[in-house]
C-alpha cells in the first residue's frame, strides 16, 4: 500500500469535509430554529458563488471587496425569505412546507438559470493556482485556505451558541419553542438574528467553496442534497455533528473516489446516510431536548 | 334525499366523463390523443403515490425508483428475452412492492418519520441513479433502447398512440377503483388513523407498522406498473431520466394539488398540471421567448400561489361546491 497516497487522499478528504461541515451548518441552524427544512439552501449558495465569480472577473481586483458584497447580497435573501416563506410556513402542515419550498427551489433555481445561462463559472483568485508542499504532499493552496476559513467559522459558531446570551436563546427556541416563547424570548427577533447568521455562514461557505470547485448553475440540487446528508448525519441542530458527519463524508468521497472510481464518489455519502438512518437514526450526536 | 340526489348527479356526471373519455380517440387528432396520454401518465402516478402519502402521511421522494425499476426490468428482458412486457408486470410489481414496503417497514420499525422518511427514500434514489449511470448494468449512461416493431401487438406494448391511449385510460380506472376501495376497507382507515395521530392509532390496536408496510406495498407496485407501459411508450430509458427527483416532484405536485386521500383529488390534479404546463408552454410560444427557465419560474410562481391559498386541494372544494348545488 502506498502510503504517501494514503496520506495525500486523507488530507484531501479531511479539507474538503471541513468544508462540507461549514456548508450544512446554515441549514441546520435553519431548520433548528423554524422547523422548515430549506430545500433552496443549495440554490442559495450555488447563486452567492455565481455572484462572487462574477464579480471578481471584473476589473476591480480585490476579494474582500467582492465578499462583503456577496455576504450583504445573501444576508438579505436569507432575511427576506425569513420575513416572507418562513414565517409564514412556521405554522402550516408538513405536505404544505415541502411544497412550498419545492416550489421556491425551482424558482431559484431557474432564475439563476436566466440570470447566469448554464455556463460554468471559475472564481479569478491568485491563490487557487498555488500549491502547497507539506512533508511529501501537495495541498492546494486555495483549498488549505478555505478549509481553514470554514472551520474557522465552525468553531467561531460553536462558541458564539456556547458562550453569548442570543447565541443560548436561539438555542433555548429550538430545543423548546414555547418554553422559550413563555420566558419572555421574542421569537421574531431570534428568527431575524438566525437568518442574518445563516446569510452570513451561506456567504461564508460560497466562498470557501470556490476555492475548491467550479461552478454552475446545475450542480444546485447536489449540494441541497449534500447538505441535507450531512445534517441528518451530524443530527439536526448540533454544530459539532455536522462537522464530523462533513469530515466523515468529505473523507469517504475522496477514499471511494481514489481507490474505487470517482464515478461512485458520489454514492457515498447516500450509502452512509442509509446506513446511519438503520443503525442510529437520531443522528451522530443527538441534541438534548429534555 | 339530497344526498340521494348528490349520489345520482355524481354517477351521471361519472359515466358521461367516462363515455367521453372512451370516444376522445375518435376524435383522429394526434395533438389531443398526444395531450390525453399525458394526462393519463400523470394520473396514474399521482394515484399511485396517494396512496401511501394521502393516507398515511408519509410522503416518498423516491418514488421515481419504482418506476425506473419497473421501466428497466420490462424493457431489459424484453428486448434480451423477447419476454412480454404482460408477463413481467407481476413478478415487477411483486419486487418493487417488496422494495418499497421494505423501506417503509425499516422506517416504521425505526420511527423515522416526516422529513427522515423523505430524505431515506431520496437516498434510495439516488443511490440507485448513480448505480445504473457507473455501473454501466442496462446500458449505462447511454441508455436502453425498447426496438419499434412495424405491426401493433397489445402483447408485447408494442402499439400506436391509439391503443396507449386505452391501455393507461384502463391503468387509470383500474387505480381509481382501488384507491376507492382502499379508502372504504379497513386498511384505509387505520391507515387514516394513523395519520392524523400515530400513537392514538397503536393505543386503539392499529398494526401501524404494517399498514404503512402494505400501504407503501401498494404504492411502489402501482407506480412500477405505471413505470412499465410509460418506457414502452416512450421506447428509451436514461438513468438520469428515469431516476431523476424532477420526476418525483412531477408525481408529488399533481396529487398535492388536486388534494390528498380521496382518487379524484388526484384524478383532478393530473388535469390541472399538464393543462398548466401546455398553456404555459403555449403562451411562451406567443410571446417569443426561447430562453430556457422561464416556464420553470412561472410554474413554480403558480405552484407557490396555489398552494399557500388552498393548502388542502382542490377537490374538498369543488366537493363542497358540488354539494350545494346538486
Amino acid at each position: 500500500m502506498d502510503l504517501t497516497a494514503l496520506f495525500q487522499v486523507t488530507c484531501n478528504g479531511i479539507l474538503t469535509g471541513m468544508i462540507y461541515g461549514q456548508m450544512a451548518l446554515a441549514l441546520s441552524i435553519i431548520y433548528g430554529v423554524t422547523r422548515i427544512i430549506n430545500f433552496a439552501h443549495g440554490d442559495m449558495i450555488v447563486g452567492a458563488m455565481l455572484f462572487l465569480c462574477m464579480i471578481s472577473n471584473t476589473y476591480i481586483d480585490n476579494l474582500s471587496l467582492h465578499f462583503v458584497l456577496t455576504l450583504m447580497l445573501s444576508v438579505t435573501v436569507v432575511w427576506g425569505m425569513q420575513k416572507t416563506v418562513f414565517n409564514l410556513l412556521r405554522t402550516k402542515r408538513d405536505g404544505v412546507q415541502f411544497i412550498t419550498m419545492a416550489a421556491v427551489s425551482i424558482i431559484f433555481l431557474n432564475a439563476l438559470l436566466l440570470i447566469f445561462g448554464a455556463d460554468t463559472f471559475t472564481l479569478s483568485a491568485p491563490i487557487t493556482l498555488e500549491s502547497l508542499e507539506f512533508f511529501a504532499i501537495q495541498l492546494n493552496y486555495g483549498k488549505v485556505v478555505g478549509a481553514m476559513t470554514a472551520l474557522g467559522t465552525t468553531i467561531g459558531l460553536f462558541l458564539f451558541f456556547k458562550k453569548t446570551y442570543i447565541g443560548k436563546a436561539i438555542k433555548a427556541v429550538s430545543i423548546n419553542p414555547e418554553g422559550a416563547f413563555l420566558i419572555g424570548l421574542n421569537q421574531q427577533k431570534i428568527f431575524s438574528i438566525t437568518s442574518i447568521i445563516a446569510g452570513i455562514l451561506i456567504a461564508v461557505s460560497a466562498l470557501c467553496l470556490s476555492f475548491v470547485i467550479d461552478i454552475s448553475v446545475q450542480s444546485a440540487p447536489d449540494i441541497t442534497l449534500l447538505c441535507f446528508i450531512i445534517v441528518i448525519m451530524g443530527g439536526l441542530g448540533s454544530v459539532p455533528g455536522t462537522l464530523l458527519a462533513g469530515l466523515l463524508i468529505g473523507m469517504s468521497e475522496s477514499y471511494v473516489g481514489y481507490y474505487i472510481s470517482p464515478l461512485y464518489k458520489s454514492l457515498s455519502g447516500f450509502v452512509l446516510l442509509i446506513t446511519l438512518l438503520l443503525v442510529r437514526p437520531q443522528g451522530l450526536i443527538r441534541l438534548k431536548t429534555t | 334525499m339530497i344526498k340521494k340526489q348528490f349520489q345520482t348527479s355524481k354517477n351521471v356526471t361519472l359515466v358521461s366523463l367516462a363515455f367521453i373519455a372512451c370516444v376522445i380517440p375518435f376524435l383522429d387528432n394526434t395533438y389531443v390523443i398526444h395531450f390525453m396520454i399525458h394526462v393519463f401518465t400523470t394520473m396514474a402516478y399521482a394515484l399511485s403515490w396517494n396512496i401511501m402519502a394521502g393516507f398515511c402521511g408519509q410522503y416518498s421522494f423516491g418514488h421515481a425508483l419504482y418506476a425506473g425499476l419497473g421501466g428497466y426490468f420490462s424493457a431489459y428482458l424484453f428486448t434480451q428475452y423477447q419476454l412480454s412486457p404482460f408477463l413481467c408486470i407481476p413478478f415487477i410489481f411483486l419486487f418493487c412492492g417488496a422494495l418499497g414496503g421494505g423501506i417503509a417497514y425499516l422506517s416504521a420499525r425505526l420511527k423515522i418519520e416526516h422529513a427522515y422518511f423523505t430524505l431515506l427514500t431520496i437516498a434510495f434514489l439516488e443511490c440507485t441513479r448513480i448505480l445504473f449511470e457507473a455501473g454501466q448494468w442496462f446500458g449505462g449512461a447511454s441508455g436502453l433502447f425498447i426496438p419499434l416493431s412495424l405491426t401493433d401487438s397489445l402483447l408485447n406494448l408494442r402499439l400506436s398512440e391509439f391503443g396507449f391511449y386505452y391501455v393507461f385510460l384502463c391503468l387509470v380506472t383500474f387505480f381509481t377503483f382501488v384507491t376507492r376501495g382502499i379508502f372504504k376497507h379497513r386498511l384505509g382507515h387505520s391507515a387514516r388513523a394513523l395519520n392524523h395521530n400515530i400513537d392514538a392509532a397503536h393505543s386503539v390496536g392499529i398494526n401501524t407498522v404494517k399498514t404503512q408496510a402494505i400501504m407503501m406495498f401498494i404504492s411502489s407496485g402501482f407506480t412500477s406498473i405505471v413505470g412499465v407501459i410509460s418506457a414502452f411508450y416512450q421506447n428509451s430509458l436514461f438513468p438520469d431520466q428515469a431516476f431523476s427527483m424532477q420526476k418525483s416532484l412531477n408525481m408529488i405536485i399533481a396529487p398535492l394539488l388536486g388534494g390528498l386521500g380521496s382518487p379524484w383529488g388526484s384524478l383532478i390534479g393530473g388535469i390541472i398540471m399538464t393543462t398548466l404546463g401546455e398553456s404555459i408552454d403555449w403562451f411562451l410560444e406567443i410571446i417569443d421567448f426561447e430562453k430556457g427557465g422561464l416556464k420553470q419560474v412561472i410554474y413554480g410562481i403558480i405552484l407557490l400561489i396555489v398552494i399557500l391559498k388552498i393548502p388542502r386541494g382542490v377537490w374538498p372544494h369543488i366537493k363542497k361546491y358540488a354539494k350545494t348545488y346538486f
